[in-house]
C-alpha cells in the first residue's frame, strides 16, 4: 500500500463519523447521509492528489450531496423505510433522546439549504465567505438563510429554557 | 446564541446508529470508482435497464361544480410518442396571486417544470412554497406509494385534491395538486415558512398554463463523451446576471427512469453506478465565480486560456464579464474537450440570441420517450 493510500485511510477513519453526522444534520436520513458520505469519499479518493486541503474538499462534497440527495423524489419515498428524523419522540423514557428527538424535528423543519448554512457556520465554524464558497451561494443568501435559520430555532431554545427553569423549580 | 447552536447540532447529530461502511470498505469503493474512471466509463454502456414501461395517465375528470370557468388562451402542450424526443420545455409563466408571487420558470427537465412561491414585500429569498407543473406521460404521485387524495373544491374549473403523501417518518405538509390542462397535474407544496390552505388555494387559482415554450441556453455544445443525455436545462437572461445551465447524465439513468411512473430512477441505482454521475455545461457571471479551493484565475484578457480545477474546465467569455464551465463525473480531458467544443451566443445577454436546447446538444444527448 503506497504512502497515499494510507494517508487516505487514515484520513477516513478519522474524519468518517464527523462527516456522517454533517451529512445526516443536512438530510435528516442517517442512511442516506452515508451513503453522501461514501460517495463522496470515493471522489475524494480518485481526486486524493489533486486536492491540497482534504478536511475543506470532504466537507463541502458531503454537504452538496447531502442537499443534492434531498432534493430528489425517491429520496423523500426512501424516507420511509429509512432512519430519517422522527416525527415524534420515542417512547425509551429517556430525558436525553426526547431532547435530542425534539432538535432533530426543529432542525427538520427547516429546508436543507438553511440547514446546510447552520451546519457550517455553527458546527463547523466556517465564516461566511467559507460557507458561501462551500456551497456556492452568495455571501448574501449565506447571511440571509443564517438569520432565518437562527430565528427559528430561537423558539427551540426558549423552549428548553423554559424546560430547564421549570425543572429548576420543582 | 451561536454557542447554543453549536450545543444543540452538536446534540443532534449525536444517536448514529451502526456504520454500514468500513475504513475498508470506503477504500475499496474508492479503488473501484477510480477503475471506472480510468476504463473511460464505459461501465454506463453495460448497465442493462429495461427501459419498457406502462405510464399509467392521469385520468382527466370534469367537476359537475357549476362555478364559472376562467377561459384560458389556448395552450400547446406536446405529449411526445414512443420515439420521440422529450422537450425540456416551461410551461407557464411567473404571476403574482393573494400577496404572493410566482418566480418565472427558467428551467426544465424529464418531469416537471418547478418554480418558487415567495411572499411579495416578504424576506428576500424565503421560499413560501414549490410549484410543480408535470410534464405529459407521467404520474407524479406515485412516487408516494401510501399517498391518499382528497377531492377538493375544483380550480379554475378543473379537478383539484389535496394530497397527504403518509410519510410517517416526516414532517411535511399536504401538496394542493390540480389539473392545469387535461390530465397534466400542478401541485404546489408549502415548505415550513408557513403558506395556509386558503393561500395555497389562492395561488393555484392564479396558475395559468402556457403554451410550451423549449428551455433556451446561451450557447451550444459540439461534442459531449458518448452515452450523456441532457436531464434538464435552465437558461435566465438579464443584463450582467444571465446564466444557463445543461445537465447530463449516463443513458442507463436516464432509461431507469423510464421505469417508474413518475421518470424518477430508483436510489439502487445511485448505489451501483458508484454516486451520482452527472456532467454539467453552464455559463455564469465571473462575479458569481466560487471556487471550491484557490484556483488560478485567468484574467480575462485571453478568451482561450482554459483552467482547470477539482470542479471542471472554464475559461472567460463576453470580454471576462462571464465564465462557461464543463464538469463533473469525466476525466479532465473530456471536459476540456467539451468546453473546446461550446459555440456562445452572439450575445450572451441578449436571449434572442440563444439556442433552444435540442440544438444546443448533439442529437444523440436527446432523450426519446422509450
Amino acid at each position: 500500500m503506497s504512502d497515499k493510500e494510507a494517508e487516505f485511510r487514515e484520513f477516513v477513519s478519522a474524519r468518517m463519523e464527523s462527516l456522517r453526522g454533517l451529512a445526516f444534520l443536512t438530510c435528516g436520513d442517517w442512511q442516506v447521509a452515508e451513503d453522501a458520505v461514501l460517495g463522496s469519499l470515493t471522489k475524494l479518493y480518485v481526486k486524493w492528489n489533486r486536492v491540497d486541503n482534504h478536511e475543506a474538499y470532504a466537507r463541502t462534497i458531503v454537504v452538496r450531496a447531502a442537499i443534492d440527495e434531498t432534493r430528489r423524489p425517491w429520496w423523500r419515498r426512501e424516507q420511509s423505510h429509512g432512519d430519517a428524523m422522527p416525527d415524534r419522540s420515542t417512547d425509551d423514557g429517556t430525558h436525553a433522546v426526547d431532547e435530542r428527538i425534539r432538535i432533530q424535528q426543529a432542525l427538520h423543519r427547516l429546508p436543507p439549504k438553511q440547514r446546510a448554512v447552520l451546519v457550517l457556520r455553527f458546527l463547523e465554524e466556517l465564516s461566511v465567505q467559507e460557507t458561501a464558497a462551500a456551497l456556492r451561494f452568495p455571501e448574501g443568501t449565506v447571511k440571509a438563510y443564517t438569520s432565518r435559520g437562527l430565528e427559528a430555532l430561537r423558539e427551540l431554545l426558549d423552549e428548553r429554557r423554559e424546560g430547564r427553569r421549570a425543572i429548576r423549580n420543582q | 446564541m451561536p454557542s447554543e447552536i453549536s450545543e444543540l447540532l452538536e446534540e443532534a447529530r449525536t444517536g448514529a446508529p451502526p456504520p454500514r461502511y468500513d475504513v475498508d470498505y470506503v477504500w475499496l469503493a474508492g479503488r473501484r470508482r477510480r477503475r471506472r474512471r480510468n476504463a473511460g466509463w464505459t461501465i454506463a454502456a453495460v448497465v442493462a435497464v429495461a427501459a419498457a414501461i406502462g405510464v399509467p395517465q392521469i385520468v382527466a375528470r370534469r367537476s359537475d361544480d357549476p362555478q364559472p370557468l376562467k377561459l384560458p388562451a389556448p395552450v400547446v402542450i406536446t405529449t411526445p410518442k414512443s420515439g420521440e424526443i422529450i422537450p425540456i420545455a416551461v410551461r407557464f409563466h411567473g404571476y403574482d396571486a393573494g400577496g404572493f408571487h410566482v418566480e418565472d420558470p427558467t428551467g426544465g427537465k424529464l418531469n416537471e417544470t418547478q418554480t418558487t412561491v415567495t411572499r411579495i414585500g416578504g424576506k428576500p429569498n424565503q421560499q413560501y412554497a414549490l410549484l410543480e407543473a408535470y410534464a405529459p406521460g407521467l404520474d407524479p404521485l406515485a412516487t408516494y406509494p401510501k399517498g391518499v387524495r382528497a377531492e377538493t373544491d375544483p380550480i379554475n374549473g378543473r379537478p383539484a385534491f389535496w394530497f397527504t403523501m403518509n410519510d410517517e417518518h416526516r414532517v411535511q405538509e399536504d401538496l394542493l395538486c390540480w389539473e392545469y390542462v387535461d390530465a397534466l397535474l400542478a401541485c404546489i407544496e408549502p415548505e415550513m415558512s408557513g403558506m395556509t390552505a386558503a393561500e395555497m388555494r389562492t395561488v393555484a387559482e392564479g396558475f395559468t398554463a402556457s403554451s410550451e415554450r423549449e428551455v433556451k441556453v446561451p450557447f451550444k455544445v459540439g461534442y459531449l463523451p458518448s452515452g450523456w443525455r441532457l436531464v434538464s436545462a435552465e437558461g435566465e437572461p438579464g443584463a450582467g446576471k444571465a446564466n444557463g445551465w445543461l445537465r447530463l447524465e449516463p443513458q442507463a439513468f436516464t432509461a431507469a427512469r423510464f421505469v417508474h411512473p413518475d421518470r424518477q430512477y430508483p436510489s439502487s441505482l445511485m448505489e451501483e453506478m458508484g454516486g451520482a454521475l452527472n456532467l454539467q455545461v453552464w455559463f455564469q457571471p465571473s462575479s458569481d465565480h466560487m471556487p471550491l479551493l484557490p484556483t488560478p484565475e485567468p484574467d480575462g484578457s485571453d478568451p482561450t486560456k482554459v483552467v482547470c480545477d477539482i470542479e471542471g474546465c472554464y475559461h472567460p467569455v463576453a470580454n471576462g464579464r462571464y465564465r462557461i464551465r464543463a464538469g463533473g463525473s469525466v476525466p479532465k480531458a473530456e471536459e476540456a474537450k467539451v468546453l473546446a467544443s461550446i459555440t456562445m451566443a452572439a450575445d450572451p445577454e441578449d436571449e434572442s440570441t440563444w439556442f433552444p436546447v435540442h440544438e444546443a446538444v448533439p442529437p444523440s444527448a436527446l432523450v426519446r420517450l422509450p
